[in-house]
């Protein structure tokens, strides 16, 4: 049995009505269609490779950036970029002026660091002060201290405070 | 198709378009040898004579650009078949998205757009028939078409859809019911 036969009869078995029904193509197309087609198509197809491999349409990273420098000295980039270089030099002027005074540390005596602090305390916070004075003195302030040592000291404390000073603290 | 692309052989073919200076001449030839073929199994499945025109350049560029991955494993026209369905199953996925954002679905778009294609002549039975192809799911469709239209066998078809026979023969004989059911209206197909 061919194969045409073979798809015959399976589908006369599985639906009689549809094997009855006439088979054809009800699908047209224009006028030398298939004749213009494979023309067309390849042109276009062969007109776009040779333009992507073309060499005038292959730019390198570098022509890129060359470009774009460029753009920037065009009239519409070149009074933004003035502005920035003014810009840039006059703050390089005032940031490395010699003359400026700046005060050192070691010029300055305890008494006045004190009045400094004292004066400006509101910008320490206690979380602030603690760090600055474990960095200074070394300290691991929390760390070091272990559990035992600090009940021992609540304790000690209490017992050195007389009845009054307890009651205040309550 | 050009009577002397008939006595072109695949292997010819394949050499001209793998060859840079050649490969525009491969390129018309394989057109030709199998342009038909692949439009109407294409314009089955898309219906519109415009659409099939799209799917069918977008088939044959896509065969150009991946012609270096075509190993010889199977005929050339089976490879052919299987990137033509995925490329209608595709453009078909890609209509159906946009039908459910308006009012028609797509199973009306497809057959308004039968009714109203010039290059269409199918007498009423055909129409219907058609109508009851739209109601397929796309893949079923696609087994209805390469059995029905086409005459593969099960091997065949298994090759291009990557699908085992059984499967096949399963899907074909549902598709058949389902179409048949339209036809003496009972059901939607």
């Amino acid at each position: 049995m061919s194969k045409n036969d073979e798809i015959k009869k399976e589908l006369e078995e599985v639906s009689p009505f549809l094997a009855n029904l006439e088979k054809a193509n009800p699908f047209k197309v224009p006028v030398n269609y298939f004749d213009s087609l494979s023309d067309d198509l390849a042109s276009e197809l062969f007109a776009k490779e040779e333009q992507s491999i073309s060499p005038e349409r292959k730019r390198s990273w570098l022509d890129g950036i060359i470009n774009n420098f460029a753009a920037l000295f065009t009239p519409r980039y070149a009074f933004g970029l003035a502005s920035l270089l003014v810009l840039l030099i006059a703050g390089m002027l005032f940031f490395n002026d010699s003359s400026t005074p700046m005060l050192a540390m070691e010029d300055l005596s305890s008494d006045e660091m004190q009045e400094y602090v004292n004066n400006n305390l509101d910008d320490f916070d206690e979380e602030m002060i603690m760090q600055i004075a474990a960095e200074e003195f070394k300290l691991d302030v929390f760390e070091t201290i272990e559990e035992k040592e600090l009940d021992s000291y609540i304790e000690n404390f209490i017992d050195e405070l007389d009845e009054s000073e307890l009651e205040e603290l309550l | 198709m050009h009577a002397s692309v008939k006595n072109i052989s695949d292997e010819q073919i394949l050499s001209f378009l793998k060859e840079q200076k050649s490969a525009e001449k491969g390129f018309r030839l394989l057109m030709q040898k199998y342009q038909e073929r692949l439009y109407f199994q294409i314009r089955r499945l898309v219906l519109a004579h415009d659409d099939a025109n799209d799917v069918t350049q977008n088939t044959f560029i896509k065969v150009f650009r991946n012609i270096h991955n075509f190993k010889g494993d199977s005929k050339l026209y089976t490879w052919l078949y299987r990137i033509a369905t995925n490329e209608a199953i595709t453009f078909l996925n890609k209509k159906k998205k946009k039908a459910t954002t308006s009012l028609d679905s797509d199973d009306n778009l497809l057959a308004n757009q039968l009714e109203a294609d010039p290059y269409f002549d199918g007498d009423e039975a055909q129409i219907r028939l058609e109508k009851a192809l739209t109601t397929l799911p796309n893949k079923q469709r696609v087994v209805f078409n390469m059995r029905y239209y086409d005459e593969l066998s099960y091997k065949e078809m298994s090759e291009v859809l990557k699908t085992s026979e059984g499967a096949l023969k399963a899907s074909y004989h549902h598709a058949v019911k389902k179409i048949e059911a339209f036809f003496l209206g009972r059901g939607s197909a």
